[in-house]
């Protein structure tokens, strides 16, 4: 289109305004050439404005129509500043200065105005129109909308914004490399870097064997290989090893990017550093290994506990009592005899006596081995938890040990109790062992009055037995939980195991127990066991 | 098979002499007379049943009846209990598992190995000796049959 403008034998077309044009071919009449290029320009899809150096429009094509919306009729002689948005009203006049000088302007893109006021992006080709003797006397302008390349543009511009964006959120997160598709290293991040303590130059052009920890079985890496030549993801946990030697684990995703035919051009490896947690694991199985020993010798020392040690009680006990009945017979013949007197006092005190802590002695070390076990083997015994109705258990208690209540002369009130979920045998034996403790350590100076209330909690069912008896002191209360500790041992009877066995059932079942006391004016322990 | 008329021969496995001694007598004084023979560990009654070694051995034809203790040295009662059971001849032995322990996975093991009765000894005399005295009685009621071939 350079050519509008040079000088040769130039034709007239279209409004009063010299154009000149270079002739299309030899053999034509001036008149049909001029018809011909007239219908060039009218039928060109770009808008062809002609103006004069005043900026006065002289010509205005259908493309100049379709783009701007004005008929000819509305924008031929005006000045081609109505087209120009307010803050670009300079343009013109830079432009005008220009052509004066002769100088083309070429695809400048700038805004223009629609006629319903709306923006268009243009790209303007600008030219100078010189008369027959070489004056310049106007301005031939082709505009030509690029919104659609404008808006390709932005979209593009957004779409690699984001792409980059993402490349730097991962860089902040991960630990990233791409490699060509022989596995040569063509990039990684800082992270990658720091991890390996390897300079990118180290690394650049490398394969991942500088970082190799020989860990991982031959097999485990060829698995990786086919995977992600077959153009799938693959993905694990590998042990690498830095280049001061220490090792690294990290969480490997190796993602690969395929050419047009579907084979792996480059692979992009992401990863995140698993050290801690593989440290963790490896501290986990260790205590799980030593938990399981320790179980183990538990096991073994509940089992010396029921035989072994149980054994030579049954001596003691056994040889006990036939001494008991030898000295007996001996007391029997020797009480006659003369020799009656010295021995009097060993045969009929003395021994007896003996005796008499020997049996008792056994007799309260067989009730420790029994209730040693018993509480041993509670983290053996299979839980079947499921709802308990709470009511229907409590009434069916306080039936089965009436006969201790009434002796007791005691007040049992149950209140209405919500559901929980719990092991029926287990649970039913903590509330009874609560009651049973109830009414064995009431003040005997006030009437005992045990009351059973709960309420939902959340994801809880929080149940409390509250009895008037002698309630336990504040240093005590910590105690009354370990294991054969017995507040009062002359004044009650048992091993004191119920609220440890107690305890321990419900800590199985994700259950809790506690107490609130006060000497002198009772205790209240409560009982929270799950819902859900 | 004349099963009633021969009295069994009580063998009493335990490795404690204490024990053997205590069950030993209150048999005798629940007013059992049969023939007790006391055997230290698990080997010594298997050598006897299986004829090992220079020891005293089963004589065809008797009846026998064993008391038999868990743990012991060289090898433990559960291991008789199933060589007993096992064999195609001895099986029809009733055997008493005599133990302090309880463990309901040991009574168990022992009943799924053929067992005919699990007792516990009592730590408390009192209740030792009526055990035994039960044991006894039991004993004088129970059809043994006696040894026939094996090998």
């Amino acid at each position: 289109m350079k050519k509008l403008a040079r000088k040769r034998d130039g034709l007239q077309i279209g409004g009063n305004q010299a154009l000149k044009v270079p002739m299309p071919n030899s053999g034509t009449t001036l008149e049909e050439q001029a018809a011909w290029m007239a219908e060039i320009v009218a039928s060109s899809d770009d808008a062809i404005i002609s103006k004069n150096l005043e900026g006065i429009i002289t010509s205005w094509n259908r493309g100049a129509q379709r783009l701007f919306g004005y008929e000819p009729g509305e924008a031929i002689g005006r000045s081609v500043l109505f087209l120009i948005p307010p803050d670009r009203q300079q343009e013109e006049k830079s432009i005008l200065e220009r052509i004066a000088k002769g100088e083309h302007v070429e695809h400048y893109e700038t805004v223009r105005l629609r006629k319903d006021g709306s923006p268009v992006h243009v790209s303007l080709v600008i030219s100078p129109i010189k008369d027959a003797s070489g004056q310049i006397i106007g301005a031939s302008k082709i505009a030509r909308d690029i919104s659609e390349r404008i808006k390709s543009e932005q979209l593009l511009r957004a779409a690699l914004k984001e792409v980059g964006d993402m490349k730097a959120a991962l860089d902040e997160h991960s630990i990233v490399a791409i490699t060509d598709a022989a596995g040569k290293i063509t990039y990684v991040n800082d992270k990658f870097c720091v991890i390996s303590k390897y300079s990118r130059e180290e690394l650049i052009g490398q394969d991942h064997r500088i970082i190799n920890s020989r860990y991982h079985p031959k097999e485990f890496i060829r698995d990786l290989w086919t995977t992600i030549k077959q153009g799938k993801p693959w993905r694990g946990e590998i042990r690498n090893r830095a280049k001061d030697g220490s090792f690294y684990w990290v969480d490997t995703t190796i993602f690969p990017i395929l050419d047009d035919e579907g084979k792996p051009k480059q692979y992009v490896a992401i990863r995140t550093d698993i050290t801690t947690r593989k440290e963790n694991e490896a501290k986990l199985e260790r205590l799980a290994r030593e938990l399981e020993e320790k179980n183990k010798d538990l096991e073994s020392v509940v089992y010396i506990v029921s035989h072994d040690l149980r054994a030579p009680l049954v001596n003691v006990q056994g040889f006990g009592r036939q001494l008991e009945r030898a000295c007996e017979k001996i007391r029997a013949v020797t009480l006659s005899s003369d020799a009656a007197a010295e021995l009097k006092q060993p045969l009929e005190t003395t021994i007896p006596q003996a005796l008499r802590f020997i049996q008792a002695g056994i007799t309260k070390m067989d009730a420790l081995l029994d209730g040693f076990l018993r509480f041993s083997r509670l983290g053996r015994v299979a839980l079947n938890v499921k709802p308990l109705d709470m009511n229907a258990m409590l009434a069916s208690i306080v039936e089965s040990m009436q006969f201790q209540i009434n002796q007791a002369k005691a007040e049992v009130r149950i209140d209405s109790l919500p559901e929980c979920l719990g092991d029926s045998t287990q649970v039913n034996q903590v509330f009874s062992n609560l009651i049973d403790n109830a009414l064995k350590y009431r003040d005997p100076a006030r009437p005992l009055v045990i009351s059973v209330s709960g309420r939902a909690e959340g994801n809880r069912a929080v149940y409390a037995v509250k009895d008037t008896g002698i309630g336990i002191a504040p240093e005590h209360q910590p105690k009354i939980f370990e294991i054969f500790h017995r507040l009062d041992p002359q004044a009650t009877t048992g091993e004191g195991l119920g609220l440890t066995i107690a305890q321990r059932i419900l800590e199985r079942q994700n259950g809790k127990l506690w107490v609130e006391s006060q000497a002198g004016i009772g205790s209240t322990f409560h009982i929270s066991l799950p819902t859900v | 098979m004349n099963m009633s008329k021969i009295a069994p021969v009580i063998l009493i496995v335990d490795d404690d002499e204490g024990h053997a001694l205590l069950v030993r007598d209150s048999l005798q004084e629940a007013g059992l007379s049969n023939q007790i023979e006391h055997f230290r560990d698990g080997q010594s009654i298997l050598d006897f049943f299986f004829h090992h070694g220079p020891g005293s051995h089963m004589k065809k034809g008797q009846a026998y009846l064993v008391l038999l203790d868990i743990r012991m040295p060289k090898v433990d009662g559960v291991e008789v209990l199933r060589q007993i059971k096992a064999d195609k001849e001895l099986h029809k032995l009733p055997v008493i598992m005599l133990t302090t322990t309880e463990d309901p996975r040991e009574v168990e093991r022992c009943h799924d190995l053929g067992c005919n009765v699990y007792l516990q000894k009592p730590v408390d005399y009192g209740k030792f000796a009526e055990a035994m005295r039960r044991l006894g009685l039991f004993i004088t009621l129970l059809l043994v049959p006696p040894v026939t071939e094996r090998d």
